[in-house]
This record gives structure tokens, C-alpha cells and sequence, in this order.
């Protein structure tokens, strides 16, 4: 059931897609004037999809974001920012672990990026091997660190530190950036109360069950629209709806403002993830901005076998509920407890029932289970992490 | 035209809360501008300012200190314009430090600018742990510098500071200075702001132009103000009848939720009974903070800012049948003002824009060729709309009948736009939606 992944332009729309040999489905980026404004699913037919059956669904597919973005080109205004804004200067940087294939794939992305003079970084956290070192020794731009202590977010502390600009976009190794990644994301920073940006990401290719699913599961998809969130007094817990640390950035002082990405969190620990989630959610809680733009598009390897992505599902339960149970009990933010309850509830075992009843739109059975065990170990995960944080100072 | 050798009084009113004098004279000496070019006149409201002789001779400017007593800070900057000798006049408190480049970015605005208003904005508090009110005033203050920086905001009187505000010695003098009899509610005078936008005189945001709040904001601070703006409000709404529905006092009949009404009753009716539930509301609020519960905390915060508001208002009209009566003599009053013009979009937008900025209406009925766009009401207290209005306008409040109309306009006419039109339209039919410029 592969969907091959289109990429279209409104104004260059072709009579009917052809070249589709061998994908059962396609997925279909609509951008105008290269914002993303939209995507559908559309089945393929002996290797194309007839303009008339393209046309129908793109009367379905756009939304207000469309002719907002367009009347906006039309009347030739911006609302984020002033004439005289200046978009800061960046560092990009990835985190990454023995994944060299992918990794070089995002270095040839970055490198295909406008020199707008950003600084790019990779820290490699706790590598088995030189592969990584070596790899990045072949791209003269690119910077290397090693960060010893494993953990996501001891590397991402690491990029902070490391950092020569002001603002820090992080990106996955398993990611590759649009074009115009970086340009959208920084010009968002012209509203000093943001402390981060996150952009969109689409899958970079479904090819297999797994990744099919993941995408149906919604992955990293929040939508088309520019969203600005500012919720210190509504609850900044939910953070999930903000980004995804597969696409983010912050300015540097967060680290003084709001303080570090937690060790005790994310890829490398007993808590496997949640950290990009937590971070957000001090963000919003300390009164701070978080925005998420569309236009700051990437696009994401997602994981190939089903093993993988049962794995993956699994760490999101964990990590979401671990971040939760990091704010009770640091932060002594009791509303932790509601949320997590009203998730393990309404998210999981709801979910869970509609799967078992069979119903058509439900995600599998075994992958809401896998999520609903991870999310049960959650709590435990988190104090053992903690603990390990504890001993290794 | 004031240029980078014009003479600036910068006048700086004290009282017993804020900075040493002694702080701020030492950053505006430390300010990049020539000290010859800048005089600084205190008014102390007869309080003693003891600097040594030695410091003094320090500052590269003329400081003079100005120790009569007066009611409050208006007239005080009242007294202390009489004696400047500047093109130019600065005002500022003792709340507040000027950060670098303040008098030159001051001084700069009115070159490109002659003839306006000129003010800045506060630094953003970035302190690591502030307490939920420091929180919402610095998001309340982050919106509205974020929105003054955009092109085409439309000032309002609202927007007017008594602190951070320079204008020339002569536009002061023609307006008649701060009037004492309705005194800044805070650092906004909105006052003046009306008289600065009724006599026409352009308002401009120098976003360079930074002070820094030094002085705590606590929810003591806030009551006051809050109690202040109600006091103002009365005598605003006397003195300018067309904006009484703008103002909150229009809207105490109107229905509100339960905890509010209840204490807007007790305000009127048994003011001691509401004092004290107020002070166990307050009370309440901390513990909201404590526990980190936010939406109630905003919740409650609100409800008092909203019992202070009418404990302002009771200061001046002493029961609910006063201030009933009070509005309902207005009434006669609120017929929109100003003048009206038609503009039709299919000429295109800059034609539209030029015609803004030729005529300055008061409010527009925009359509695109037979079909309407929406109408911009009057909006009393706000800058006469001109061309750099318009855009924005069209691209948030009125979008979807825009897009409806440009639609239409070629469906219906044929007639094809100057700029690439969406082939496919999946559009609501709607009526008319008029602006709303009063939120």
C-alpha cells in the first residue's frame, strides 16, 4: 500500500498525475507560492489520477488557510512582521546517534538551503563509532561536537551551549529541510515574547505499512494555519498541539528564562521521549509565546517495519506521561494529574474501545496498546530516569 | 522640523515610590546626544532632593528642580513645560529608566515626522520567575507594542502615554498642556490622546525608544489603577459623550457573570460588605497562584479588576440610579460624528489608499463594483482612517466578503482582476458583515 508523496504548486497544477506506477495512493502537498495551504489523499489508478478526480478532491482539500494566504498575496500583506524587521541570524542543529545514512541526507539538505550566514552544528551524543565525525569532516560548513552523556536532551542542552547565534533550530537526523525552512521559521522571531517556533513536517516517503500508519496516527501533522499560542492562564500542559521537536527552535536564553532541556527526558532515557512536549509547556507556563507556522516545512523518514513503529508508539505513551509526571513533581503543578487523566481516559482506552469494536477509522488495536502500556510505565520511567539524572551529578 | 540639533527639555515628574533622581539623570547623561542640545527640569511636588554639589556638577546639562506643590503628576509636568526652554518636550516619571538611545530615537521620529506625537514603549520584564500578574501585563504590554509596530495600526486614545511622550513646546501650548481636571490613570493620558486625535495631530510609535520599569506591580498597584480608570472613565464620558458605549461604564447594565454582578451590586448598595469580600477574594487569587490553577486565577482576576473598575465609578456617582441617569442624559449624544465617503476597490488599491490619505474620513462604505465589501464604522477616540488602514482591514476583519466580492465580480460580471484569480471558489454565501472597530 505505498502512497507516493506529491509536491504541487496551485499555480503550475498539471491536467492529471501520471508517473504513479506502482503506489497504491497519493499524497498531495498543495502549496501557493510556496506556503503549504494543504494536503489530500487520493487513490491512484493504473498509475495516475485523472485531473477531473484531482480537481474534485482540491475543491475539498482547501480550506480558509488557502484564501487566506492567497487574499494575503493579493493585498500584498504580511501580519507577522513590520518592513523594517530583520531576521536574526541562526544555528542549526541535529542531534543525532550512529545514524549516518539519514544524517548525510540532511546534510545535503542543508547544504541546498540559502546561505543566510546560519552556523550548522551536529552533536553527536555518545556515538558507538567515528562514522559520525568522519561523515561531517567531508562538509566544511558543518561544525562537530560530541556530547558523552547520552540522552536527546543532553545533546539539545549541548546545542544551546554550543550555539553561536541567538536562535537554535533543531532538527531531526531522520529529517530533511524545505528550502525556505529556515527563513520561515526565524522571521517569527520578530515578536520578542517568542520564545519558540516550530514548523510543519510531512512525511518524506510511505512505503510501507508502518509508515502508513504513523501518518494516519498524525504523526507531526498540526494543520495549515499560522497559529500563535499563548497559554499561561489556559493550560499550558496540552503542548502537543504546538510542534514536534522534529522541527523547532528557540532562542538561546531560554536557557536562563525558562532553563534547560530536562536530562531525566526523551530519546536515551527510561522516559524514550516527551522532552521536546515538556519544554514547550515551561515555555507557555513561564508567559512566554510558542508559534507554529506551516511554512517552516520539513520533511521526515518515518519508521519502516511495524516493530518500529509499535516500539515508537510504545515510547510516546511513556514520554507523554513521564513529561507529566516531571511537572507534578518539580514543578508541583497538580493540574498534571488531570491531564494525564483525561488522556490516558479519552485518548487511550476510548481509542482503544473503538479499535476493538472494529471500527473503519481506528488505528490498530496493537499499536493503541503498545501507546496504553507505555503510558501506564510512564510514571515509573520518569523516576527512574530522575534517579539516574540524580546519581550520574 | 526638530532635527538632531534641536534643543529637548526632557521633564521629569517625581513621586515618593521610585527611582533616586539621582539614577535617572545619570542614564540620560549617559545618553548619546549632545548635552548642550537637552535641558532637564524636575518637579518634585515640593518633596527635598538632596544631590551633592559634586554630583551635580557631573551631569553635562542644565538641571533645574522645580519645588512647587500640586495635585498630581499632570500638573506638575504643567508647571514644569512653562519653564522649559526646549523645541521639544520629553516627559517622563521617576517609575521609569531611560535606556540608551531613548532621546536620540525621540528626536529622530519627529525629523521624519514633523508636526506629531511621539512615544515609545517599556522594556519587556525578563526576569525568570514573575509572579502571574508581572505575566499578564507584560503579555497585555508585548500585544499592544506588537500591534503598534505593525503598518497600519490605527491609533486610538487609549494609546497615548503621559510617560515616554515627546512633542513639541508649541503643539503643547496650542493644546492647552495636561488638563489637571482629568488626571493620567496610570502612565496613559487618555485625555490628551483625545485632544491630540481630535485636533488632527498624527500619533507615531518609536519602538527604539525604550524606558525601563523599575517600580513593583502588585495587585495593590493594580486596584488603584483600576479604581483610577473607573474615576476617569465618568469624567471622559461628561466631556465626550460619543464614547460612552466604547467605555466599560456603558456596560453596567449589560449582563455579565454571576460573581461580577453580585460584586457590582455590593459596590453600590453595601460597599463595606463588598470591600471585604474583595479582600477575601484577594486572598483567594494568591492561593490560585500558589496551586498554579491559571484559568481560575484569570478567572477571579478579572471579576476584581472588575469590582475595583466600579469602585471607581462610585467614587463619583454615588449609586446605581446615578449613574443610570448619568448615562441615559448621553444618549442625545450618540449620533456617529465625522464624515462618510464611498470607495469602490475595483479602481484598484492605491487609488483606494490615496483617497484615504487625501480625505481622512471618519468612516467608509467600501464595495467592489456592485457588490459590497463592508463598512467601516466610526470609531470615536480613534485617528481619522488613512490609506495604510485599508489593507489590513481588507485582509483580516473584512476577508471573507472581500473574497466573496472580487469572486462575484468576475463570476457574475466577467470582469477579470488586475492580479490572478482562484479558478475555484469554495465559499459561504453570506450577507453584508460590517466591521467591528470598537474590539
Amino acid at each position: 500500500m505505498a502512497t507516493a508523496i506529491v509536491d504541487l504548486e496551485y499555480d503550475q497544477l498539471p491536467s492529471e498525475l501520471a508517473g504513479l506506477t506502482g503506489y497504491d495512493y497519493a499524497l498531495i502537498l498543495i502549496r501557493l507560492r510556496r506556503r503549504p495551504v494543504g494536503h489530500m489523499r487520493l487513490p491512484v489508478i493504473n498509475g495516475r489520477i485523472s485531473g477531473r478526480a484531482f480537481r474534485t478532491a482540491l475543491l475539498e482539500a482547501v480550506d480558509w488557510t488557502f484564501w487566506e494566504v492567497w487574499l494575503h498575496y493579493y493585498l500584498d500583506w504580511e501580519e507577522r512582521f513590520t518592513d523594517a524587521y530583520n531576521p536574526p541570524t541562526a544555528t542549526v542543529a541535529t542531534c543525532t546517534r550512529d545514524r549516518t545514512d539519514d544524517l548525510e541526507c540532511l546534510l545535503n539538505g542543508l547544504m541546498q538551503m540559502p546561505d543566510d550566514g546560519q552556523e550548522i552544528l551536529v552533536v553527536d551524543n555518545c556515538p558507538a563509532t567515528d562514522a559520525t565525525q568522519r561523515l561531517v569532516e567531508r562538509y566544511p560548513r558543518v561544525r562537530y561536537v560530541k556530547e558523552p552523556v547520552p540522552g536527546l536532551n543532553n545533546a539539545r542542552n549541548r546545542a544551546l551551549k554550543e550555539a553561536r547565534h541567538d536562535i537554535v533550530a533543531f532538527i531531526d537526523d531522520d529529517a530533511v529541510p524545505d528550502s525556505n525552512w529556515l527563513r520561515n521559521l526565524l522571521c517569527n522571531y520578530e515578536d520578542p515574547l517568542v520564545m519558540c517556533v516550530n514548523g510543519l513536517t510531512m512525511p518524506k516517503e510511505i512505503e510501507t505499512r508502518a509508515q502508513e500508519w504513523f501518518e494516519r496516527y498524525g504523526a507531526f501533522q498540526r494543520g495549515f494555519q499560522r497559529r500563535v499560542f499563548e497559554k499561561v492562564f489556559a493550560n499550558p500542559l496540552d503542548a502537543g498541539v504546538c510542534g514536534a521537536g522534529v522541527n523547532m527552535s528557540f532562542r538561546r536564553c531560554v536557557l536562563d528564562l525558562v532553563g534547560p532541556f530536562d536530562p531525566a527526558l526523551d530519546t536515551g532515557t527510561p522516559t524514550r521521549s516527551g522532552g521536546d512536549n515538556e519544554m514547550f509547556s515551561r515555555v507557555l507556563a513561564a508567559g512566554y509565546r510558542v508559534v507554529y507556522d506551516p511554512a517552516a516545512l520539513s520533511w521526515h523518514r518515518h519508521r519502516r517495519t511495524w516493530d518500529e513503529l509499535r516500539q515508537l508508539l510504545y515510547n510516546y505513551g511513556v514520554g507523554v506521561v513521564a513529561a507529566w509526571v516531571r511537572t507534578l513533581v518539580e514543578e508541583q503543578d497538580t493540574n498534571a494529574l488531570s491531564i494525564m487523566w483525561n488522556w490516558i481516559y479519552t485518548k487511550q482506552l476510548r481509542e482503544l474501545f473503538y479499535a476493538l469494536r472494529g471500527q473503519p477509522s481506528s488505528l490498530p488495536a496493537e499499536l493503541l496498546l503498545a501507546q496504553l502500556r507505555g503510558s501506564l510505565a510512564g510514571p515509573w520511567a520518569y523516576l527512574r530516569a530522575r534517579q539516574q539524572v540524580t546519581q550520574s551529578e | 522640523m526638530a532635527t538632531i540639533k534641536s534643543m529637548i527639555s526632557i521633564i521629569i515628574t517625581t513621586n515618593t515610590v521610585g527611582l533616586e533622581i539621582g539614577q535617572i539623570l545619570k542614564a540620560l547623561s549617559e545618553q548619546a546626544y549632545n548635552p548642550l542640545q537637552m535641558e532637564v527640569i524636575v518637579a518634585t511636588n515640593a518633596a527635598p532632593v538632596q544631590l551633592p554639589e559634586e554630583q551635580m556638577r557631573q551631569y553635562p546639562f542644565d538641571v533645574r528642580f522645580i519645588d512647587q506643590v500640586y495635585q498630581n503628576s499632570d500638573e506638575g509636568r504643567n508647571l514644569a513645560a512653562a519653564q522649559a526652554q526646549g523645541d521639544l518636550l520629553l516627559f517622563l516619571n521617576n517609575e521609569v529608566a531611560p535606556q540608551p538611545g531613548l532621546i536620540r530615537a525621540h528626536v529622530e521620529a519627529h525629523g521624519r515626522n514633523p508636526g506629531g506625537a511621539v512615544f515609545g514603549a517599556e522594556t519587556l520584564n525578563w526576569s525568570k520567575s514573575l509572579s502571574y500578574l508581572a505575566m499578564w501585563v507584560r503579555l497585555e504590554q508585548g500585544r499592544r507594542t506588537q500591534a503598534m509596530r505593525q503598518a497600519g495600526y490605527r491609533f486610538t486614545y487609549r494609546d497615548v502615554p503621559a510617560n515616554n511622550l515627546s512633542l513639541s513646546a508649541n503643539l503643547f501650548s496650542r493644546l492647552g498642556g495636561f488638563d489637571p481636571g482629568c488626571p493620567s490613570v496610570g502612565d496613559q493620558n487618555f485625555d490628551l490622546g483625545l485632544r491630540l486625535i481630535t485636533a488632527g495631530v498624527p500619533l507615531y510609535f518609536a519602538e527604539n525608544a525604550l524606558v525601563e520599569r523599575r517600580t513593583l506591580f502588585d495587585t495593590e498597584a493594580w486596584s488603584r489603577l483600576q479604581e483610577q480608570a473607573g474615576c476617569i472613565d465618568v469624567i471622559l464620558a461628561g466631556r465626550y459623550p460619543e464614547l460612552q458605549p466604547h467605555l466599560k461604564l456603558g456596560s453596567y447594565f449589560r449582563p455579565t457573570w454571576r460573581a461580577s454582578r453580585i460584586l457590582r451590586f455590593l459596590v453600590f448598595s453595601q460597599p463595606r460588605i463588598g470591600q471585604w469580600m474583595a479582600a477575601r477574594l484577594l486572598q483567594r487569587l494568591r492561593l490560585y497562584e500558589r496551586r498554579k490553577m491559571r484559568w481560575r486565577w484569570r478567572w477571579l482576576f478579572d471579576t476584581l479588576t472588575d469590582y475595583w473598575y466600579w469602585r471607581g465609578v462610585k467614587a463619583t456617582l454615588n449609586s446605581e440610579q446615578e449613574l443610570a441617569s448619568f448615562l441615559a442624559e448621553n444618549l442625545d449624544w450618540l449620533e456617529p460624528t465625522g464624515r462618510e465617503i464611498e470607495l469602490d476597490l475595483i479602481y484598484g488599491l492605491d487609488a483606494a489608499e490615496q483617497r484615504l490619505n487625501d480625505e481622512r474620513p471618519a468612516s467608509v462604505r467600501l464595495t467592489y463594483g456592485q457588490h459590497p465589501v463592508g463598512h467601516i464604522t466610526f470609531q470615536p477616540g480613534a485617528e481619522s482612517l488613512r490609506g495604510e488602514h485599508l489593507r489590513p482591514l481588507l485582509a483580516t476583519n473584512l476577508a471573507m466578503p472581500f473574497l466573496q466580492a472580487l469572486t462575484l465580480n468576475e463570476v457574475l460580471c466577467g470582469n477579470k482582476l488586475a492580479n490572478q484569480t482562484p479558478s475555484i471558489f469554495n465559499g459561504r454565501q453570506q450577507g453584508v458583515i460590517y466591521a467591528d472597530q470598537g474590539s
